[in-house]
């Protein structure tokens, strides 16, 4: 069709590049397997609950295909945190489980959250110790501080993931180490019974 | 700015709470579900752009039509046209099935009002195949009045400091209730297990007080002599003073 065909070759040019190619497909496949335990983890430890940590896991690694074409080498980590740290705000304020951070002095770091044995430790994840410890931290000194102490990122890394000044982060951190520190400390003791 | 310390440098208790926490691992499903996801959210978006390219053409083909009748209904007296009237039916009868097809497809949709993949949130995004709920544990068989002192995890895992904590709480319970011989049994398999534990002190100072709750005075006085020698400035200097004078007393 002589008279179509000048205006189809024009429209090659405007039409959208086609999807991710196979090595894109394969990156992010890559890219899952290396971090899926990663952004498990760090949802967790940031607050979002054991029955909504798999689904946000997965919101998590949706974004990343959205965006992988953006995300540069070797910063992947990087951005999966940084998505998860938005993942997990946008979780706190549609279910505004803001309660679990609210009462630091409650009776969570009850040891006898083992009253009974069904309730050992290996049992749920959820009564894992170290988050009835974090959740002695709201949001602001709460993820900085898995960031830093448990991810090892470092102080610069966090101020850019968070969009916060770097003073900003090194000064939670000292604060969210002193209540953590605290809140350790009264764990040694209601181990030991004393209140 | 002063970077500040880290706690997992400073704490042993600490750090061991984050190795261990570290070794949780996702459900093995979880994996396959987001490669699942991922792929599906791809589908869906070669789907778009084949739907883009195709409503394209259906505009190309209409385009093309509507000039291909203008031509054919021009009036010969304007004069000669660049396309002559036998071009127009090539343009004008063949592509009715494609371009029937095409635009029922996206009956009214314009390819600007279609929407960008890249703005998809959470409730457009693909479907994902639902996830099996975790099935609830089965709980174990009612414990009797003493529970059992858990054993070791199987295999060659090291030390876990979730089970030191599961002993020693395992031995304040016992106390709690009374029961001096389940906590010494406790103590002994905490102290055989972890001799050097997070929570030595606390195991020792339990000793004292299950020692006395069994009647012993004697070792228990005896005990917590040793414990304030070999720890003047612990934490539970107080406690175990006043069980001291507590074996004194009686």
């Amino acid at each position: 069709m002589p008279a179509t065909s000048p205006t189809f070759a024009g429209r090659e040019n405007v039409l959208p590049s086609m999807p991710r190619s196979r090595t894109g497909e394969k990156r992010q496949e890559e890219i899952a397997k290396a971090h899926l335990g990663d952004v498990w983890r760090f949802l967790r430890a940031v607050g979002v609950p054991p029955e909504a940590v798999d689904d946000a896991t997965q919101e998590v690694f949706l974004v990343l295909a959205r965006k992988l074409d953006n995300v540069q080498p070797g910063a992947e980590k990087s951005f999966l945190f940084s998505t998860a740290v938005n993942v997990s705000r946008e979780l706190r304020r549609k279910h505004t489980r803001e309660e679990l951070a609210d009462d630091p002095d409650d009776e969570r770091l009850e040891p006898a959250l083992l009253s009974t044995p069904e309730d050992s430790f290996d049992r749920k994840e959820e009564q894992g110790l170290l988050m009835r410890l974090l959740e002695g931290l709201d949001a602001d000194l709460r993820t900085p501080f898995v960031l830093y102490e448990i991810e090892g990122q470092s102080v610069n890394e966090i101020a850019a993931m968070l969009g916060v000044p770097a003073g900003t982060i090194a000064s939670r951190l000292r604060r969210a180490r002193e209540k953590f520190e605290a809140r350790l400390q009264r764990l040694h003791l209601k181990m030991r019974g004393e209140r | 700015m002063k970077v500040p310390r880290r706690l997992v440098d400073d704490s042993e208790l600490f750090a061991e709470l984050v190795d261990d926490f570290r070794h949780r691992e996702p459900p093995p499903k979880l994996l396959a579900d987001v490669l699942q996801g991922m792929a599906s959210h791809r589908d869906a978006a070669v789907s778009q752009q084949w739907r883009r390219i195709a409503l394209a053409l259906a505009g190309v083909g209409c385009v093309a039509a509507l000039t291909g009748i203008a031509i054919v209904r021009a009036p010969n007296h304007e004069g000669p046209s660049a396309m002559t009237v036998a071009d127009a039916p090539a343009v004008v009868s063949p592509p009715p099935v494609p371009l029937t097809s095409a635009t029922e497809a996206v009956p009214s949709v314009s390819i600007d009002a279609l929407p960008d993949s890249k703005s998809a949130t959470l409730s457009r995004r693909a479907p994902v195949p639902p996830r099996v709920a975790a099935a609830p544990s089965s709980a174990p068989p009612p414990s009797s009045e003493s529970p059992p002192i858990p054993t070791a995890p199987a295999g060659p895992s090291k030390p876990s400091v979730r089970r030191e904590i599961e002993l020693i709480a395992q031995a304040r319970r016992a106390l709690t209730r009374g029961d001096g011989r389940a906590c010494l049994t406790a103590l002994d398999l905490h102290d055989s297990e972890y001799p050097t534990g997070q929570f030595a002190l606390e195991a020792k100072v339990m000793r004292v007080e299950a020692t006395l709750a069994g009647g012993d005075r004697a070792g228990a006085r005896a005990l917590a002599l040793e414990y304030l020698a070999k720890h003047p400035a612990s934490p539970y200097d107080a406690r175990v003073r006043s069980l001291l004078s507590s074996t004194e007393d009686r």
